[in-house]
């Protein structure tokens, strides 16, 4: 008895979108050309594309075995299919520099437009009204909280690849010369950052079975005793590994919160500059560089 | 010495690779046999190759330094070679301190050492 309500209700709501299909895309195409046409963001031949499209969709949705009840279509191909047009939708209004707000106001609009078109239909019950309605709230809501997830799920790979990239650049691992690697690290030194690094940097030395490895830490403009423990720890590591680290660029400021901090760099080879610390790497190496007339 | 595969490289460079038996925690009952074997052959440089290792807890760490100081009392030089970044990485957070035992990338690096 329930499951002929229910299909009732869909007949009803495919019945009254039939009849006034030709009021509703143009209410659709009016609100979307009002969004989107004013910023240029959808032209007005994709505005009534998408309408007509959204309409299909949703007509299908309705035409299902499980017509309006929401629950039981969730795993139907034709509500996935509107739930891959609003992505589609989504991803191609922000493509083209729209916001999220815009976005889920198309939403809204779309579902008042649809209501508005069930205004003059007299052959519906309160009670037919009323399932339509939550039948519409809940298909919206879905859709809604899907296209969001979507959206931060977008937001987050960005974030991350951004912050690795991040990363990536802000720990420049460069062999400079045969068995000599130099890493500049410019900023601060955190447990986390200090790991990625020092990953990297065993792992660069293992690949590239390097000698030496110079440190520079002129970048570094303060330092703490979490910071210096970090460091010790990275030419220790170093050191294990068999390589010789050299730390250069030791500004008189974290020179003196060294000192202050009783961090014993005694078996730590240290240089003013790089380029001593590179003069001292090629000195263990036994490498020899001098200019053409020398 | 089931667990440890000692062969000589060259007059007086040995070559000590330990066994996946190996057991760190009792490292006495390596000792005589080591240090009888440092002794035959006059051992000057013994290069501990870690390269089956990819970690070493403070336990393995202690047991390198007991070695150490066998190697120390046969006047032997203890070079630890192919030391894993993991390895390393881990190590490097567990102890306090410089490890007294000299370490190299690899076999050609730890006789330079001694040479």
């Amino acid at each position: 008895m329930a499951r002929k309500k229910k299909i009732s209700t869909s007949e009803l709501l495919i019945e009254n979108l039939k009849l006034n299909i030709g009021n509703i895309t143009s209410l659709i195409e009016t609100k979307g050309a009002d969004a989107f046409g004013n910023n240029s963001l959808l032209s007005g031949e994709e505005i009534e594309d998408y309408s007509i499209e959204f309409l299909e969709l949703f007509v299908a949705i309705l035409q299902t075995q499980d017509g309006a009840n929401i629950e039981s279509n969730k795993n139907s191909h034709e509500y996935k299919a509107l739930i891959s047009f609003f992505n589609n939708c989504s991803e191609e209004i922000q493509i083209r520099g729209g916001t999220m707000d815009l976005f889920v106001s198309y939403m809204h609009f779309l579902q008042t437009s649809l209501i508005e078109g069930l205004q003059d239909d007299t052959s519906m019950t309160m009670a037919q009204y009323r399932e339509v309605l939550l039948m519409m709230a809940s298909l919206f809501n879905d859709m809604t909280l899907h296209v969001f997830e979507i959206y931060l799920g977008e937001k987050e790979f960005t974030i991350k690849a951004q912050q690795e990239e991040l990363l990536q650049t802000s720990t420049p691992i460069t062999e400079i010369w045969d068995g000599v690697l130099t890493l500049p690290i410019i900023g601060s030194l955190d447990s986390s950052r200090t790991m990625v690094v020092m990953e990297k940097l065993l792992q660069r030395i293992e690949s590239e079975r390097s000698r030496m490895v110079v440190i520079d830490v002129t970048g570094v403009v303060t330092i703490d005793s979490q910071v210096a423990h970090h460091l010790i720890q990275m030419m220790r590591a170093v050191k294990l590994m068999g390589a010789t680290p050299i730390i250069t660029g030791i500004r008189p400021e974290i020179a003196r919160a060294l000192t202050n901090l009783n961090i014993d760099l005694g078996d730590v080879v240290t240089r003013a500059t790089l380029s001593e610390g590179l003069k001292e790497a090629f000195r263990h190496l036994n490498i020899v560089v001098s200019s053409k007339g020398s | 010495m089931q667990d440890v595969h000692l062969t000589i490289l060259s007059r007086q460079c040995v070559l000590f690779e330990p066994g996946v038996s190996l057991d760190p925690s009792n490292p006495e009952q390596y000792a005589s046999g080591v240090i009888r074997f440092l002794q035959k052959n006059r051992t000057k440089g013994l290069i501990y190759d870690l390269k089956s290792i990819s970690l070493i807890d403070k336990t393995y760490y202690e047991w390198l330094k007991y070695l150490n100081t066998l190697c120390k009392l046969n006047n032997t030089e203890l070079i630890v070679i192919h030391m894993k970044p993991s390895a390393a990485y881990g190590l490097s957070r567990c102890i306090n301190e410089s490890p007294p035992f000299k370490t190299a990338l690899n076999i050609e690096a730890a006789r330079q050492l001694f040479v």
